[in-house]
Protein backbone atom coordinates (compact mmCIF):
# COMPACT_ATOMS: atom_id res chain seq x y z
CA UNK A 1 0.00 0.00 0.00
CA UNK A 2 1.21 3.26 -0.79
CA UNK A 3 -0.34 4.85 2.08
CA UNK A 4 -0.92 2.36 5.16
CA UNK A 5 -1.97 2.98 8.64
CA UNK A 6 -1.37 0.24 11.34
CA UNK A 7 -3.75 0.03 14.79
CA UNK A 8 -3.40 3.82 15.40
CA UNK A 9 -4.42 4.82 18.79
CA UNK A 10 -4.84 8.64 19.43
CA UNK A 11 -6.70 11.66 20.26
CA UNK A 12 -6.44 15.17 20.97
CA UNK A 13 -4.50 15.39 24.32
CA UNK A 14 -7.34 14.02 26.73
CA UNK A 15 -8.89 10.30 26.42
CA UNK A 16 -7.93 8.12 22.97
CA UNK A 17 -10.76 8.81 20.10
CA UNK A 18 -8.73 6.84 17.69
CA UNK A 19 -8.85 2.89 19.40
CA UNK A 20 -6.79 1.12 16.78
CA UNK A 21 -7.68 2.20 12.78
CA UNK A 22 -5.89 0.29 10.49
CA UNK A 23 -7.02 1.45 6.97
CA UNK A 24 -4.10 1.51 3.15
CA UNK A 25 -4.61 3.19 -0.07
CA UNK A 26 -3.22 2.58 -3.38
CA UNK A 27 -3.01 5.28 -5.91
CA UNK A 28 -5.87 2.71 -8.22
CA UNK A 29 -8.43 2.98 -5.72
CA UNK A 30 -11.33 5.13 -4.27
CA UNK A 31 -11.03 4.85 -0.40
CA UNK A 32 -14.07 5.40 1.66
CA UNK A 33 -14.66 5.85 5.35
CA UNK A 34 -17.98 5.70 7.12
CA UNK A 35 -19.57 5.44 10.33
CA UNK A 36 -21.89 7.07 12.90
CA UNK A 37 -21.10 10.19 14.08
CA UNK A 38 -17.98 10.63 16.66
CA UNK A 39 -16.74 7.37 15.08
CA UNK A 40 -13.45 9.40 14.65
CA UNK A 41 -13.72 9.30 10.94
CA UNK A 42 -12.30 13.08 10.48
CA UNK A 43 -9.84 12.18 13.47
CA UNK A 44 -8.27 9.53 11.27
CA UNK A 45 -7.18 11.41 8.77
CA UNK A 46 -5.87 14.10 11.17
CA UNK A 47 -4.00 11.60 13.18
CA UNK A 48 -2.80 10.16 9.36
CA UNK A 49 -1.34 13.57 7.92
CA UNK A 50 0.52 14.71 11.35
CA UNK A 51 -2.38 17.16 12.72
CA UNK A 52 -2.42 15.10 16.14
CA UNK A 53 -0.31 13.24 18.20
CA UNK A 54 -0.37 9.11 16.95
CA UNK A 55 0.42 7.67 20.72
CA UNK A 56 0.73 3.87 19.24
CA UNK A 57 0.79 2.56 15.55
CA UNK A 58 2.33 4.10 12.49
CA UNK A 59 1.66 5.69 9.69
CA UNK A 60 3.53 4.90 6.49
CA UNK A 61 3.43 6.32 2.84
CA UNK A 62 5.45 4.86 0.11
CA UNK A 63 7.34 2.62 2.84
CA UNK A 64 8.70 5.69 4.99
CA UNK A 65 7.70 5.87 8.38
CA UNK A 66 5.66 9.49 8.06
CA UNK A 67 4.10 8.80 12.00
CA UNK A 68 5.99 11.59 13.63
CA UNK A 69 6.24 14.09 10.54
CA UNK A 70 4.90 17.48 10.95
CA UNK A 71 1.97 18.09 8.63
CA UNK A 72 3.88 21.11 6.44
CA UNK A 73 6.52 18.06 5.04
CA UNK A 74 3.28 16.19 3.90
CA UNK A 75 2.72 17.96 0.81
CA UNK A 76 6.01 17.73 -1.14
CA UNK A 77 6.13 13.79 -0.20
CA UNK A 78 2.30 13.57 -2.70
CA UNK A 79 -0.04 13.39 0.20
CA UNK A 80 -2.41 16.06 0.21
CA UNK A 81 -5.55 17.10 2.57
CA UNK A 82 -8.59 18.72 2.04
CA UNK A 83 -10.11 19.86 5.53
CA UNK A 84 -13.95 19.67 5.54
CA UNK A 85 -14.15 23.67 6.43
CA UNK A 86 -11.72 26.59 6.27
CA UNK A 87 -9.69 24.76 3.76
CA UNK A 88 -9.28 27.86 1.79
CA UNK A 89 -7.66 31.01 2.97
CA UNK A 90 -10.52 33.70 2.70
CA UNK A 91 -8.82 36.65 2.15
CA UNK A 92 -6.20 35.52 -0.24
CA UNK A 93 -7.59 35.82 -4.23
CA UNK A 94 -8.30 32.52 -5.54
CA UNK A 95 -5.14 32.90 -7.87
CA UNK A 96 -3.11 32.95 -4.43
CA UNK A 97 -4.35 30.31 -2.81
CA UNK A 98 -3.26 27.99 -5.35
CA UNK A 99 -0.26 28.96 -5.54
CA UNK A 100 -0.11 28.56 -1.50
CA UNK A 101 -0.38 24.94 -2.74
CA UNK A 102 2.84 24.98 -4.58
CA UNK A 103 5.08 26.52 -2.01
CA UNK A 104 7.26 23.41 -1.78
CA UNK A 105 7.90 23.47 -6.06
CA UNK A 106 7.64 26.81 -6.81
CA UNK A 107 8.96 25.60 -10.38
CA UNK A 108 5.48 23.69 -10.62
CA UNK A 109 3.52 26.45 -9.61
CA UNK A 110 2.36 27.80 -13.36
CA UNK A 111 1.65 24.36 -14.66
CA UNK A 112 -0.19 23.43 -11.76
CA UNK A 113 -2.16 26.41 -11.73
CA UNK A 114 -2.82 25.97 -15.40
CA UNK A 115 -4.14 22.48 -14.91
CA UNK A 116 -5.90 23.36 -11.82
CA UNK A 117 -8.27 26.18 -14.06
CA UNK A 118 -8.42 23.61 -17.07
CA UNK A 119 -10.23 21.17 -14.62
CA UNK A 120 -11.99 24.01 -12.63
CA UNK A 121 -12.97 26.21 -15.33
CA UNK A 122 -14.77 28.71 -13.06
CA UNK A 123 -11.83 29.45 -10.85
CA UNK A 124 -9.77 30.79 -13.77
CA UNK A 125 -12.95 33.89 -14.23
CA UNK A 126 -12.42 34.49 -10.56
CA UNK A 127 -9.03 34.09 -9.83
CA UNK A 128 -8.82 37.40 -8.59
CA UNK A 129 -11.34 37.51 -6.16
CA UNK A 130 -10.83 36.97 -2.67
CA UNK A 131 -11.77 32.75 -1.50
CA UNK A 132 -14.07 34.35 0.72
CA UNK A 133 -16.40 35.78 -1.37
CA UNK A 134 -16.81 32.14 -3.40
CA UNK A 135 -19.83 30.73 -3.66
CA UNK A 136 -19.91 27.20 -0.94
CA UNK A 137 -19.02 24.79 -4.66
CA UNK A 138 -16.33 27.12 -5.69
CA UNK A 139 -14.75 27.24 -2.40
CA UNK A 140 -14.71 23.44 -2.37
CA UNK A 141 -13.37 23.72 -5.75
CA UNK A 142 -10.84 25.97 -4.71
CA UNK A 143 -9.82 23.81 -2.01
CA UNK A 144 -9.77 20.22 -4.46
CA UNK A 145 -7.33 22.73 -6.49
CA UNK A 146 -4.83 23.61 -4.29
CA UNK A 147 -4.54 20.15 -2.77
CA UNK A 148 -3.88 19.46 -6.30
CA UNK A 149 -1.25 21.59 -7.23
CA UNK A 150 1.65 19.62 -6.51
CA UNK A 151 -0.02 16.80 -8.36
CA UNK A 152 -0.34 14.33 -5.18
CA UNK A 153 -0.40 10.67 -5.40
CA UNK A 154 -2.38 10.30 -2.50
CA UNK A 155 -5.47 12.56 -2.14
CA UNK A 156 -7.49 12.97 1.03
CA UNK A 157 -10.87 14.93 1.50
CA UNK A 158 -12.77 15.07 4.61
CA UNK A 159 -16.64 15.54 3.44
CA UNK A 160 -16.07 17.07 0.25
CA UNK A 161 -19.70 17.37 -0.44
CA UNK A 162 -20.47 18.92 3.12
CA UNK A 163 -23.32 21.84 2.83
CA UNK A 164 -23.37 21.38 -1.57
CA UNK A 165 -26.77 21.68 -3.62
CA UNK A 166 -27.53 18.08 -4.77
CA UNK A 167 -26.64 19.26 -7.98
CA UNK A 168 -23.11 20.58 -7.29
CA UNK A 169 -23.11 17.12 -5.26
CA UNK A 170 -23.64 15.39 -8.66
CA UNK A 171 -20.73 17.18 -10.15
CA UNK A 172 -18.26 16.81 -6.97
CA UNK A 173 -18.24 13.07 -7.10
CA UNK A 174 -17.99 12.95 -10.95
CA UNK A 175 -14.56 15.30 -10.31
CA UNK A 176 -13.49 12.83 -7.45
CA UNK A 177 -13.43 10.31 -10.29
CA UNK A 178 -12.19 12.05 -12.92
CA UNK A 179 -8.90 13.27 -10.48
CA UNK A 180 -9.09 9.35 -9.75
CA UNK A 181 -8.78 8.78 -13.16
CA UNK A 182 -5.74 10.55 -13.60
CA UNK A 183 -3.78 8.34 -11.37
CA UNK A 184 -4.41 9.29 -7.75
CA UNK A 185 -5.23 7.23 -5.04
CA UNK A 186 -8.64 8.69 -3.00
CA UNK A 187 -9.24 8.31 0.82
CA UNK A 188 -12.37 10.50 1.91
CA UNK A 189 -14.70 10.71 4.58
CA UNK A 190 -18.19 11.04 3.13
CA UNK A 191 -21.74 11.81 4.86
CA UNK A 192 -23.44 10.77 1.36
CA UNK A 193 -22.28 7.05 2.35
CA UNK A 194 -24.22 5.45 -0.07
CA UNK A 195 -23.07 7.53 -3.15
CA UNK A 196 -19.66 7.63 -1.91
CA UNK A 197 -19.56 3.55 -1.82
CA UNK A 198 -21.26 3.30 -5.21
CA UNK A 199 -17.73 4.95 -6.81
CA UNK A 200 -15.53 3.50 -4.04
CA UNK A 201 -12.97 0.42 -4.71
CA UNK A 202 -12.89 -0.01 -0.89
CA UNK A 203 -14.86 0.85 1.76
CA UNK A 204 -14.11 0.92 6.11
CA UNK A 205 -16.69 1.25 8.33
CA UNK A 206 -15.44 2.98 11.49
CA UNK A 207 -17.03 2.79 15.00
CA UNK A 208 -15.91 4.16 18.73
CA UNK A 209 -12.70 4.99 16.82
CA UNK A 210 -12.23 1.01 15.54
CA UNK A 211 -12.46 -0.62 12.22
CA UNK A 212 -15.69 -2.34 12.44
CA UNK A 213 -16.26 -3.79 9.02
CA UNK A 214 -13.56 -3.94 5.82
CA UNK A 215 -14.81 -3.64 1.96
CA UNK A 216 -14.84 -3.60 -1.31
CA UNK A 217 -17.77 -0.88 -1.99
CA UNK A 218 -19.99 -3.03 -3.20
CA UNK A 219 -19.51 -5.78 -0.70
CA UNK A 220 -20.36 -2.97 2.11
CA UNK A 221 -23.11 -1.87 0.39
CA UNK A 222 -24.70 -5.62 -0.05
CA UNK A 223 -24.36 -6.14 3.49
CA UNK A 224 -27.49 -6.15 5.58
CA UNK A 225 -25.89 -5.35 8.70
CA UNK A 226 -23.56 -2.18 7.34
CA UNK A 227 -26.61 -1.29 5.52
CA UNK A 228 -29.09 -1.23 8.54
CA UNK A 229 -26.86 0.31 10.72
CA UNK A 230 -24.72 2.97 9.14
CA UNK A 231 -26.83 3.59 5.74
CA UNK A 232 -29.97 4.26 7.02
CA UNK A 233 -31.59 0.76 6.16
CA UNK B 1 -4.02 79.51 9.11
CA UNK B 2 -0.51 79.16 8.17
CA UNK B 3 0.10 78.65 12.02
CA UNK B 4 -2.23 76.01 12.21
CA UNK B 5 -0.37 73.61 9.14
CA UNK B 6 3.25 75.02 10.09
CA UNK B 7 2.73 74.61 13.75
CA UNK B 8 0.51 71.92 14.43
CA UNK B 9 -0.89 69.82 11.55
CA UNK B 10 3.18 69.42 9.51
CA UNK B 11 4.44 68.00 13.02
CA UNK B 12 1.20 65.61 13.63
CA UNK B 13 1.68 64.13 10.51
CA UNK B 14 5.79 63.38 11.17
CA UNK B 15 4.88 62.20 14.15
CA UNK B 16 1.52 60.24 12.74
CA UNK B 17 4.40 58.70 10.36
CA UNK B 18 6.35 57.85 13.41
CA UNK B 19 3.42 56.27 14.82
CA UNK B 20 1.95 54.54 11.63
CA UNK B 21 5.46 52.88 11.19
CA UNK B 22 5.27 51.42 14.74
CA UNK B 23 1.61 50.46 14.56
CA UNK B 24 1.73 48.09 10.97
CA UNK B 25 4.62 46.28 13.23
CA UNK B 26 2.57 45.84 16.24
CA UNK B 27 -0.60 44.88 13.88
CA UNK B 28 1.55 42.77 11.80
CA UNK B 29 3.07 40.60 14.78
CA UNK B 30 0.10 40.18 16.58
CA UNK B 31 -1.91 38.81 12.90
CA UNK B 32 0.82 36.13 12.83
CA UNK B 33 1.21 35.19 16.62
CA UNK B 34 -1.83 36.86 17.98
CA UNK B 35 -0.16 38.61 20.95
CA UNK B 36 0.39 42.36 21.85
CA UNK B 37 3.94 42.96 21.90
CA UNK B 38 5.13 45.01 24.66
CA UNK B 39 8.68 45.38 23.82
CA UNK B 40 8.02 47.31 20.37
CA UNK B 41 8.99 49.82 22.12
CA UNK B 42 12.02 49.53 23.35
CA UNK B 43 12.81 47.63 19.89
CA UNK B 44 12.11 51.29 18.28
CA UNK B 45 14.84 52.61 21.10
CA UNK B 46 17.22 50.39 20.05
CA UNK B 47 16.50 50.89 16.44
CA UNK B 48 17.33 54.74 17.22
CA UNK B 49 20.23 53.46 19.38
CA UNK B 50 22.07 51.27 16.18
CA UNK B 51 21.54 54.21 13.99
CA UNK B 52 23.85 56.92 17.02
CA UNK B 53 26.69 53.59 16.91
CA UNK B 54 26.76 54.17 12.79
CA UNK B 55 26.49 58.35 13.49
CA UNK B 56 29.49 58.54 16.39
CA UNK B 57 31.78 55.72 15.55
CA UNK B 58 31.31 55.37 11.76
CA UNK B 59 30.99 59.14 11.38
CA UNK B 60 27.61 58.03 8.76
CA UNK B 61 24.79 60.61 8.71
CA UNK B 62 21.39 59.33 10.81
CA UNK B 63 20.19 58.71 6.87
CA UNK B 64 22.84 56.71 5.83
CA UNK B 65 22.77 54.70 8.92
CA UNK B 66 19.22 53.99 8.73
CA UNK B 67 20.29 50.61 6.62
CA UNK B 68 22.87 49.22 9.05
CA UNK B 69 19.58 50.14 12.19
CA UNK B 70 17.48 48.00 9.90
CA UNK B 71 19.75 45.32 9.65
CA UNK B 72 20.84 45.07 13.19
CA UNK B 73 17.14 45.21 14.91
CA UNK B 74 15.76 42.65 12.34
CA UNK B 75 18.73 40.16 13.51
CA UNK B 76 17.82 41.23 17.38
CA UNK B 77 14.08 40.94 16.88
CA UNK B 78 14.49 37.48 14.91
CA UNK B 79 17.09 36.52 18.00
CA UNK B 80 14.54 37.54 20.41
CA UNK B 81 12.22 35.34 19.31
CA UNK B 82 14.05 32.71 18.88
CA UNK B 83 15.36 32.77 22.45
CA UNK B 84 12.61 34.45 24.03
CA UNK B 85 9.30 34.13 22.19
CA UNK B 86 9.60 30.58 20.54
CA UNK B 87 9.83 27.94 23.62
CA UNK B 88 6.59 29.13 24.87
CA UNK B 89 4.95 29.04 21.39
CA UNK B 90 2.93 26.36 22.16
CA UNK B 91 1.58 27.86 25.62
CA UNK B 92 -1.47 30.03 26.13
CA UNK B 93 -0.90 33.55 24.12
CA UNK B 94 -0.45 35.75 27.50
CA UNK B 95 2.59 33.84 28.60
CA UNK B 96 4.19 35.45 25.00
CA UNK B 97 2.62 38.70 26.11
CA UNK B 98 4.22 38.64 29.73
CA UNK B 99 8.00 37.48 28.07
CA UNK B 100 7.64 40.56 25.86
CA UNK B 101 7.66 42.71 28.93
CA UNK B 102 10.41 41.31 30.59
CA UNK B 103 11.96 41.22 26.93
CA UNK B 104 11.21 44.80 27.10
CA UNK B 105 12.92 45.98 30.21
CA UNK B 106 15.86 44.02 29.27
CA UNK B 107 16.52 45.90 25.83
CA UNK B 108 16.12 49.49 28.08
CA UNK B 109 18.35 48.31 30.27
CA UNK B 110 20.70 47.15 27.54
CA UNK B 111 20.48 50.55 25.97
CA UNK B 112 21.13 52.34 29.31
CA UNK B 113 24.31 49.57 29.98
CA UNK B 114 25.67 50.47 26.63
CA UNK B 115 24.89 53.90 26.03
CA UNK B 116 24.33 55.37 29.02
CA UNK B 117 20.73 56.81 30.91
CA UNK B 118 21.33 60.21 29.27
CA UNK B 119 20.40 62.31 26.40
CA UNK B 120 21.93 62.08 23.15
CA UNK B 121 21.32 63.79 19.26
CA UNK B 122 22.37 62.61 15.75
CA UNK B 123 23.01 66.32 14.59
CA UNK B 124 23.07 69.02 17.03
CA UNK B 125 22.62 72.89 16.04
CA UNK B 126 19.46 74.28 15.00
CA UNK B 127 18.24 73.27 10.95
CA UNK B 128 16.63 76.16 9.33
CA UNK B 129 13.60 75.48 7.50
CA UNK B 130 12.82 76.05 3.62
CA UNK B 131 10.21 78.52 3.40
CA UNK B 132 8.01 77.42 0.75
CA UNK B 133 4.75 79.56 -0.23
CA UNK B 134 4.56 80.35 3.69
CA UNK B 135 5.02 77.04 4.58
CA UNK B 136 8.00 76.43 6.94
CA UNK B 137 9.11 72.79 5.59
CA UNK B 138 12.56 71.04 7.29
CA UNK B 139 14.42 68.76 5.71
CA UNK B 140 14.30 66.37 8.73
CA UNK B 141 10.49 65.84 8.12
CA UNK B 142 10.44 65.83 4.31
CA UNK B 143 12.45 62.70 4.77
CA UNK B 144 10.70 61.40 7.63
CA UNK B 145 7.72 61.33 5.79
CA UNK B 146 8.78 60.55 2.32
CA UNK B 147 10.63 57.39 3.61
CA UNK B 148 7.48 56.10 5.55
CA UNK B 149 5.57 56.13 2.30
CA UNK B 150 8.51 54.11 0.70
CA UNK B 151 8.13 51.78 2.92
CA UNK B 152 4.37 51.26 3.47
CA UNK B 153 4.73 50.78 -0.51
CA UNK B 154 7.31 48.66 -0.26
CA UNK B 155 5.32 46.43 2.47
CA UNK B 156 2.62 46.37 0.51
CA UNK B 157 4.24 45.04 -2.39
CA UNK B 158 6.12 42.52 -0.34
CA UNK B 159 2.69 41.10 0.84
CA UNK B 160 0.36 41.06 -2.26
CA UNK B 161 3.27 40.40 -4.50
CA UNK B 162 6.34 37.96 -3.09
CA UNK B 163 5.72 34.15 -2.06
CA UNK B 164 6.98 35.13 1.48
CA UNK B 165 4.81 37.65 1.67
CA UNK B 166 1.36 35.75 0.16
CA UNK B 167 2.34 33.31 2.85
CA UNK B 168 2.12 35.88 5.72
CA UNK B 169 -1.03 36.69 4.97
CA UNK B 170 -2.07 33.15 4.52
CA UNK B 171 -0.36 31.83 8.07
CA UNK B 172 -2.19 35.39 9.20
CA UNK B 173 -5.63 33.98 7.96
CA UNK B 174 -5.58 29.92 9.28
CA UNK B 175 -2.24 28.80 10.69
CA UNK B 176 -3.66 25.24 10.42
CA UNK B 177 -4.35 25.50 6.54
CA UNK B 178 -1.29 26.96 6.01
CA UNK B 179 0.59 24.01 7.49
CA UNK B 180 -1.47 21.53 5.53
CA UNK B 181 -0.78 23.67 2.17
CA UNK B 182 2.76 22.67 3.11
CA UNK B 183 3.96 26.78 4.43
CA UNK B 184 7.12 26.36 7.06
CA UNK B 185 5.20 28.86 9.78
CA UNK B 186 8.43 29.49 11.42
CA UNK B 187 10.30 30.52 8.65
CA UNK B 188 7.61 32.76 8.08
CA UNK B 189 7.37 34.02 11.97
CA UNK B 190 11.02 35.00 10.68
CA UNK B 191 10.65 36.62 8.41
CA UNK B 192 7.71 38.70 9.78
CA UNK B 193 10.07 39.54 12.52
CA UNK B 194 12.32 40.56 10.23
CA UNK B 195 10.09 43.28 8.90
CA UNK B 196 8.70 44.25 11.89
CA UNK B 197 12.15 44.87 12.83
CA UNK B 198 12.90 47.11 9.99
CA UNK B 199 9.77 49.40 10.25
CA UNK B 200 11.16 49.65 14.21
CA UNK B 201 14.07 50.97 13.30
CA UNK B 202 12.90 53.20 10.96
CA UNK B 203 10.59 54.23 13.50
CA UNK B 204 13.49 54.90 15.85
CA UNK B 205 15.35 56.67 13.58
CA UNK B 206 13.16 59.33 12.79
CA UNK B 207 12.00 59.84 16.30
CA UNK B 208 15.87 60.48 16.90
CA UNK B 209 16.18 62.81 13.97
CA UNK B 210 12.63 64.60 14.74
CA UNK B 211 13.76 65.11 18.49
CA UNK B 212 16.45 63.47 20.15
CA UNK B 213 17.32 59.85 21.43
CA UNK B 214 16.93 58.62 25.60
CA UNK B 215 16.53 54.91 26.39
CA UNK B 216 12.52 55.78 27.50
CA UNK B 217 12.20 57.04 24.02
CA UNK B 218 10.14 53.95 22.39
CA UNK B 219 8.38 52.92 26.23
CA UNK B 220 6.92 56.77 25.33
CA UNK B 221 5.92 55.61 22.00
CA UNK B 222 4.20 52.12 23.21
CA UNK B 223 0.50 53.74 24.46
CA UNK B 224 -0.09 56.05 21.12
CA UNK B 225 1.16 53.14 18.71
CA UNK B 226 -1.27 50.64 20.67
CA UNK B 227 -3.90 53.46 19.88
CA UNK B 228 -3.26 53.17 16.29
CA UNK B 229 -3.11 49.85 16.15
CA UNK B 230 -6.45 49.58 17.72
CA UNK B 231 -7.82 52.23 15.92
CA UNK B 232 -6.66 50.71 12.65
CA UNK B 233 -8.04 46.98 13.52
CA UNK B 234 -5.51 44.97 15.31
CA UNK B 235 -4.54 42.76 13.24
CA UNK B 236 -5.04 44.71 10.07
CA UNK B 237 -1.39 46.73 8.99
CA UNK B 238 -3.43 48.53 6.25
CA UNK B 239 -6.08 50.18 9.07
CA UNK B 240 -2.80 51.45 11.25
CA UNK B 241 -1.38 53.33 8.37
CA UNK B 242 -5.10 55.22 9.18
CA UNK B 243 -4.89 54.61 12.51
CA UNK B 244 -0.65 56.51 13.37
CA UNK B 245 -1.91 58.80 11.13
CA UNK B 246 -5.12 60.16 13.36
CA UNK B 247 -3.63 59.74 16.83
CA UNK B 248 -0.26 61.84 15.60
CA UNK B 249 -1.99 64.75 13.88
CA UNK B 250 -4.82 64.64 16.74
CA UNK B 251 -2.48 64.41 19.44
CA UNK B 252 -0.81 67.87 18.45
CA UNK B 253 -3.46 69.63 16.29
CA UNK B 254 -5.31 68.80 20.27
CA UNK B 255 -2.97 71.98 21.55
CA UNK B 256 -4.21 74.51 18.84
CA UNK B 257 -5.21 77.43 20.92
CA UNK B 258 -8.10 78.04 18.56
CA UNK B 259 -9.70 80.21 21.37
CA UNK B 260 -6.36 81.45 22.30
CA UNK B 261 -5.57 79.04 24.82
CA UNK B 262 -4.24 75.70 23.62
CA UNK B 263 -7.67 73.17 23.26
CA UNK B 264 -5.99 71.02 25.66
CA UNK B 265 -2.61 71.44 27.57
CA UNK B 266 0.32 69.79 26.20
CA UNK B 267 0.95 68.22 28.93
CA UNK B 268 -2.22 66.13 28.62
CA UNK B 269 -1.13 65.36 25.17
CA UNK B 270 -0.64 61.71 25.84
CA UNK B 271 -4.35 61.21 27.12
CA UNK B 272 -5.55 62.10 23.76
CA UNK B 273 -4.50 58.45 22.32
CA UNK B 274 -5.28 57.36 25.30
CA UNK B 275 -9.14 58.83 24.79
CA UNK B 276 -9.24 57.79 21.61
CA UNK B 277 -8.22 54.03 21.96
CA UNK B 278 -10.58 53.85 24.99
CA UNK B 279 -13.76 55.16 23.16
CA UNK B 280 -12.87 52.93 20.42
CA UNK B 281 -12.58 50.27 22.30
CA UNK B 282 -16.36 50.43 23.42
CA UNK B 283 -17.56 52.12 20.33
CA UNK B 284 -15.83 49.35 17.68
CA UNK B 285 -13.49 47.45 19.13
CA UNK B 286 -12.74 45.38 15.70
CA UNK B 287 -11.52 49.03 14.60
CA UNK B 288 -12.86 51.96 11.83
CA UNK B 289 -12.51 49.22 9.10
CA UNK B 290 -14.67 45.60 8.60
CA UNK B 291 -12.89 42.87 7.11
CA UNK B 292 -9.50 41.90 5.75
CA UNK B 293 -7.05 41.14 8.39
CA UNK B 294 -3.86 41.81 6.88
Amino acid sequence: MLLEARDIHGGYGGDDVLRGVSLGVDPDQIVVIVGPNGAGKSTAMKALFGLLRVRAGSVHFDGADITRLPPEEMAPLGFAYVPQERNVFPNLTVEENLEMGAIRRPDRKRAGIERVYGLFPPLRERRQAPAGVLSGGQRQMLAVGRALMLEPRILMLDEPTAGLAPVVIDQMFDLIQEIHGSGVGILMVEQNARQALEIATHGYVLVGGANRFQGTGRELLDDEDVLRSFLGG
Amino acid sequence: MLDFVNFYLIPGIVIGSIYTLGAIGISLIFSILRIAHLAHGDLIALGAYFALFGVVELGWSPYMALPLAMILTAATSIGMDRLCYRPLRRMRTVMVIIASFGVALMLRSAIMLIWGPGTEVYQSGIQRPMIWAGLRLQEKHLFIVGAAVVLVALLHLFLTRTTTGKAMRAVSDDPDLARVCGIRTEAVIRAMWGVAGCLCAAAGVFLGLDTQLNPLMGFSLLLPMFAAAILGGIGKPYGAIVGGMVIGIAEEVSTYPLFGDPLVSPTYKAAIAFTLMVLMLLWRPTGLFKGRVL
